[in-house]
């Protein structure tokens, strides 16, 4: 009888065992009391509440899931660079180490023993992140050195989603004028040539600082759709080019100048930022950041509308479109000096962001925590202690509560998924999806974000440090009228020239030629 | 003074008075603008443009968002001991060196004067400051700012000119009566030098609490250490929100972060600067007094 | 004859004393003094000329993990490729420039605020004015210069006035005409006050039977002023001169980021400005370095010269 039973008990036991290890990610959380220590910048999103990161209520959970205690060396706002390369010149390497940036360039970091070689160790030690890396070419090329080297991390993601920086204008002006959003630069001048007539105190437009703006540069079919650095490096047909030397950048020019004599521009576009002079309500059109700018002006009472990008003539078509890298940044290294079996814990930590419920954790917060039911695409619907938090806004709930885009690579959900600012206020993302179907529009002149080797790296910088103080100087010159856009090839184009321009053109020619032969 | 006032006298002093009153009001004007924009509605303030004159409706919306962050408190505590006993520090060291230098019998006087100003000039720079604050163990304590930063060269050639400037015979007739360096410190030298003392003094004590890139670079780790002005510089610039990080993903940060922006600013500025403007009319009562002492008689 | 010699052997040997023995005689002497300075030294020597050595960071290519001894030496490609870039003349000449006018400017002002503070009889007024004159001091640079930005706006308190006056409206601070003027004014109105406390301070000590003498003399305000003030105040302002000078090459980098703009480049773009860009985007350091090498070395020379010059002009020298 005893016997009978004590096989029963035995039985109902592994019975029970077997469940628990199979309801749990298979081998997390991890054995052993281990300690990691991550360096990685403070989230302005949870530096309202806490000055270190582990304190947050999503890393504690995210402690309790993985297993692993996490130690966190932030550094000071506006001081990153320098904070991590003294941290590095004392010595200390923390054990992780998300988007640093290494004097001397990354590649150069592996050999002074910073950072450490994964390529041997990830199809072994992070089984999920090699499915991706050899299932996905782009994301392979992307994410290895130019000799096919994996030394960092990166998040995965291979949704598309519409892009947020486009033109805005003020609602009540167009509705006024009777005129649907501009898309012509025709149409964009009469526009314009209203507002003056009708709102003198009012004025039409402003550019950002640099004088630069993707949005219309594309009319001339060079240069970036972003928010920054829109005359970068980008492919024309398979060739690389700089936005600084397309052709365009003379009919760009030409353009602006005329619009800045005609009064269309602010006179302070280069001091003034132009999303403060929108929702200062003192600009009736500028590019800016949708998402952001949508809810911001309904606060503040300013009504906006977005359009599409600008072309020369109804029809044309665009390729400059900022394109969508299955890479998406968050480079993150591993120590150089860890060994052992910490280096694996330390990798298997790492993989957790690509595993299923990995995946899950970091996109939507765990279980019973921030959400508890799913939806019929099986996506997770947030509960109300995510969203009407009392504690934090949603914004700031984002990355408190779950781990949110930052500190820890993983695979990326969309924006439009996984971000709790959606499911409690859907028109913001309704705001940033128009226009985003435009067939007209792609990204086909993207260029890939390949690593140049260190070399090449250092030798196109230092030209282009020159190209750019050059360039941005005669850019504003030629819009504002300091400068005659009749000198242009002997005091713009001729001058970029001598800098070395088309060598650093080859330069990325050669890097991209690599980059595709991988 | 017993000079009878002529009207050119009178002209004078009338177009200096009025020329100190405009001056005056130059000097107040911006931070009333400060003042009256940190008090102001963030919606009002963030649509006006040019001169505050007056606060523009009102809400206290930027001093919680300010005070909302918990290190605010300990980054002032944190200050208080950087100022206070930093300030000590420094005076001791920097007194003790001005009058040495100023001794003409010192016969390194020269040699070692010049040794120090070079040190003005040439600098290791960043990196070699920090391995060797790293080195000596002190990155991430609060000796950090208080030892490396002990004396600061500029001031202390300062000093050692006033202390040059007091007459011989006063010194001489100390040592006549048998006083030695510390006496002749204490009871001659700095009693006579008291305004400069206290400018020195004031100098030291601003740029400490103005101070925060030192900070930034020695207490990278230990983010409970820091000054008051390394908090409130993190929180302008985290405010300032960034559309489109890093990443190149929109982060959306919140919209009443970007609404408060301005206005958070604003409070800042008073608080960090408001303490120092209150302590300081308590040392300038050292430089408007009228000279009483560096009498020569007898 | 032996006796005689011995006297002469003596006296030759007083004035032969060599310098350590003439040293060791006045730590002999007076040993409080060195004794006092010694916690004093230790610092320079430790804080100071400790790091100094770091400085050959200037000849290497320089890799924080590979520290100070093992990056790669290149001797003076660092120097040579601030020199002859493209922009080495014109930073250096609008670093000079920029010092010129604000030297020209911006240092007798503080001393003609101290003296005129000073004639006043007023003791209430002038505790007033010299309390609000330091306020611009504690407002942060990046406040003073967002005020700036505001109020040289094509639409700022600034262009309101000239408006008023006729002027066409525009943005003043991104015009290269006027961006050293707005640069040197809004450095005045700051540090005017400030720097007044120091020559203030040096007044108040000032012995007022000199000023009594000086008006039975029978000499009127001015005079007053010429022959008591300013040789009081000589000291003084011969060593901030000279100190002033000595710190040109460095001069002016925070104020200048915040300011300039690539429309002003020409006139606006100082050595550190140009640095900032150039180090900070690939993590230079060594760059950084050179250039701080060389500014140094040039200040030095400022600074030895004028400390020469004003010594054989006025007596007055930093040593």
């Amino acid at each position: 009888m005893t016997r009978r039973l004590t096989a029963i008990f035995l039985a109902l036991l592994l019975a029970l065992g077997m469940m628990s290890i199979a309801a749990a990610e298979d081998g997390y959380p991890i054995e052993g009391d281990w300690e990691i220590t991550i360096w990685c910048p403070l989230s302005a999103l949870i530096s309202p509440y806490v000055t270190n990161a582990a304190e947050t209520p999503a890393i504690q959970e995210l402690c309790r899931v993985t297993g692993v205690k996490l130690n966190f060396i932030h550094p000071t706002t506006g001081q990153e660079k320098e904070n991590f390369n003294l941290l590095i010149a004392g010595g200390d390497i923390p054990d992780i180490m998300y988007t640093s940036q290494y004097a001397g360039g990354n590649t150069m970091g592996v050999d002074d023993g910073v950072y450490a070689d994964l390529t041997d160790l990830v199809e072994q030690y992070m089984p999920h992140y090699y499915h991706y890396l050899s299932n996905d070419d782009e994301f392979r090329k992307l994410s290895t050195t130019e000799d096919g080297r994996v030394i960092a991390i990166y998040n995965y993601k291979d949704m598309v989603e519409p892009f947020w920086w486009r033109t805005q204008f003020r609602a009540d002006l167009l509705e006024e004028f009777g005129m649907d959003e501009p898309c012509t630069i025709a149409e964009y001048e009469a526009f314009f040539d209203k507002v003056l007539e009708t709102h003198p105190e009012i004025t039409p437009f402003s550019l950002p600082n640099d004088g630069l703006n993707g949005a219309f540069m594309c009319a001339w079919d060079f240069g970036i759709i972003q928010q920054s650095r829109t005359a970068d490096f980008y492919l024309e047909g398979d060739h690389a080019q700089s936005g600084y030397y397309a052709e365009g950048m003379y009919d760009y020019l030409k353009l602006m100048h005329d619009w800045y004599e005609k009064g269309y521009i602010s006179k302070d576009f280069m001091s003034e930022d132009p999303t403060t002079l929108f929702q200062t309500g003192k600009v009736a059109c500028v590019t800016g950041n949708g998402y952001e700018m949508y809810p911001t002006c309904n606060e503040l009472g300013i009504p906006i509308t977005c359009g599409p990008y600008a072309r020369v003539n109804e029809g044309d078509k665009i390729h400059t479109l900022r394109h969508y890298w299955h890479n998406n940044a968050a480079e993150t290294f591993v120590s150089g000096k860890v060994k052992g079996e910490k280096l694996e814990v330390i990798l298997k930590f790492l993989d957790y962001g690509y595993t299923e419920e990995g995946i899950l954790t970091y996109n939507f917060g765990t279980e019973g925590f921030t959400w508890d039911e799913v939806d019929e695409n099986g996506y997770p619907i947030y509960n109300d202690f995510m969203l009407n938090n009392e504690n934090y806004p949603i914004a700031n709930a984002e990355a408190m509560l779950k781990v949110h885009a930052y500190a820890v690579p993983r695979w990326r959900y969309g924006d439009g998924i996984c971000m709790a600012t959606n499911q409690k206020n859907p028109d913001n993302w309704a705001y940033r999806a128009r226009w985003g179907d435009d067939p007209d529009v792609d990204d086909s002149y993207g260029l890939p974000p390949f690593v140049l080797d260190a070399d090449a790296s250092e030798r196109r910088a230092e030209i282009m440090n020159n190209v750019e103080t050059h360039a941005k100087e005669m850019v504003l010159k030629y819009i504002t009228g300091a400068a005659d856009l009749a000198n242009f090839d002997t005091e713009y184009t001729q001058v970029l020239k001598d800098f070395g321009v088309e060598e650093a053109i080859e330069i990325t020619q050669a890097g991209y030629e690599a980059y595709l032969a991988k | 003074m017993v000079r009878r006032k002529t009207t050119g006298d009178r002209i004078f002093d009338a177009i200096n008075y009025i020329f100190l009153g405009l001056f005056m009001f130059v000097c107040i004007y911006p931070l009333w603008h400060v003042l009256c924009g940190s008090i102001s509605d963030p919606v009002l303030l963030n649509q006006h443009s040019g001169a505050i004159l007056w606060p523009l409706g009102f809400s206290n919306g930027g001093y919680k968002n300010a005070f909302a962050n918990p290190n605010i408190g300990l980054g002032f505590l944190n200050t208080l001991f950087y100022v206070g006993f930093g300030t000590v520090v420094r005076m001791v060291l920097t007194c003790i060196g001005a009058y040495v230098l100023s001794e003409r019998n010192f016969m390194l006087r020269k040699p070692l004067t010049l040794m120090i100003v070079f040190t003005m000039y040439f600098t290791g720079g960043m990196i070699p400051d920090y391995l060797l604050v790293n080195a000596l163990g002190l990155t991430n304590t609060r000796w950090a700012l208080i030892v490396p930063l002990a004396i600061t060269t500029w001031n202390m050639i300062i000093l050692k000119t006033a202390f040059q400037s007091v007459p011989d015979a006063l010194v001489e007739s100390a040592r006549l009566d048998g006083a030695g360096e510390l006496t002749t410190l204490f009871h001659i030298i700095l009693p006579v030098t008291k305004a400069s003392l206290a400018v020195i003094t004031m100098y030291y004590v601003v740029n400490e609490w103005n101070a925060w890139f030192k900070a930034a670079i020695y207490l990278p780790a230990k983010h409970d250490y820091f000054p008051l002005q390394l908090v409130l510089r993190e929180l302008l610039i985290n405010d300032a929100g960034s559309s489109g990080t890093s990443l190149g993903e929109a982060t959306g940060v919140s919209v009443e972060t970007l609404l408060l922006q301005k206005v958070t600013q604003y409070a800042v500025i008073v608080i960090s600067t408001l303490p120092i403007i209150v302590v300081y009319p308590f040392a300038q009562k050292y430089f408007v007094k009228g000279v009483m002492m560096g009498s020569v008689k007898g | 004859m032996r006796r005689s010699s011995k006297r002469v052997n003596e006296s030759v040997d007083i004035v032969r004393l060599t310098y350590f023995q003439r040293l060791w005689r006045n730590m002999r002497h007076y040993p409080s003094l060195y004794l006092l300075f010694i916690p004093v030294l230790l610092y320079f020597l430790i804080f100071k000329y400790g790091p100094m050595f770091g400085a050959v960071i200037a000849f290497e290519k320089y890799r924080p993990a590979r520290g100070i001894l093992h990056s790669q030496w290149v001797g003076l490609k660092n120097f040579r490729e601030f020199l002859t870039g493209p922009y080495a003349k014109r930073t250096i000449i609008n670093t000079l420039m920029l010092n010129f006018w604000q030297i020209l400017i911006g240092f007798p002002a503080p001393i003609l605020l101290a003296i005129l503070l000073n004639e006043v009889q007023h003791t209430r007024y002038k505790k007033v004015v010299q309390t609000t004159s330091y306020l611009p001091y504690f407002i942060s640079l990046v406040v003073v210069c967002g005020i700036i930005k505001d109020f040289t706006a094509s639409d700022g308190l600034f262009s309101d006035i000239l408006a008023s006056f006729g002027f066409p409206r525009e943005n003043l601070l991104t015009d290269p005409r006027y961006y050293r003027a707005i640069y040197v004014a809004s450095s005045l109105w700051q540090a005017c006050g400030w720097g007044s406390i120091l020559y203030i301070a040096t007044l108040t000590n000032t012995d007022p039977q000199l000023y009594e003498a000086a008006t039975i003399d029978g000499a009127g305000r001015f005079r007053c002023i010429w022959h008591v003030t300013l040789p009081a105040l000589l000291p003084v302002i011969i060593v901030q001169l000279i100190m002033r000078i000595g710190n040109i090459m460095s001069y002016g980098a925070d104020r200048t980021l915040l300011l300039y703009s690539p429309a002003v480049y020409d006139k606006a773009d100082i050595i550190s400005s140009f640095v900032y860009r150039y180090g900070l985007q690939d993590l230079n350091f060594s760059f950084a370095s050179a250039v701080d090498l060389f500014n140094s070395v040039i200040n030095l020379i400022l600074l030895y010269t004028a400390n020469k010059v004003s010594g054989k002009l006025t007596g007055e020298s930093l040593w």
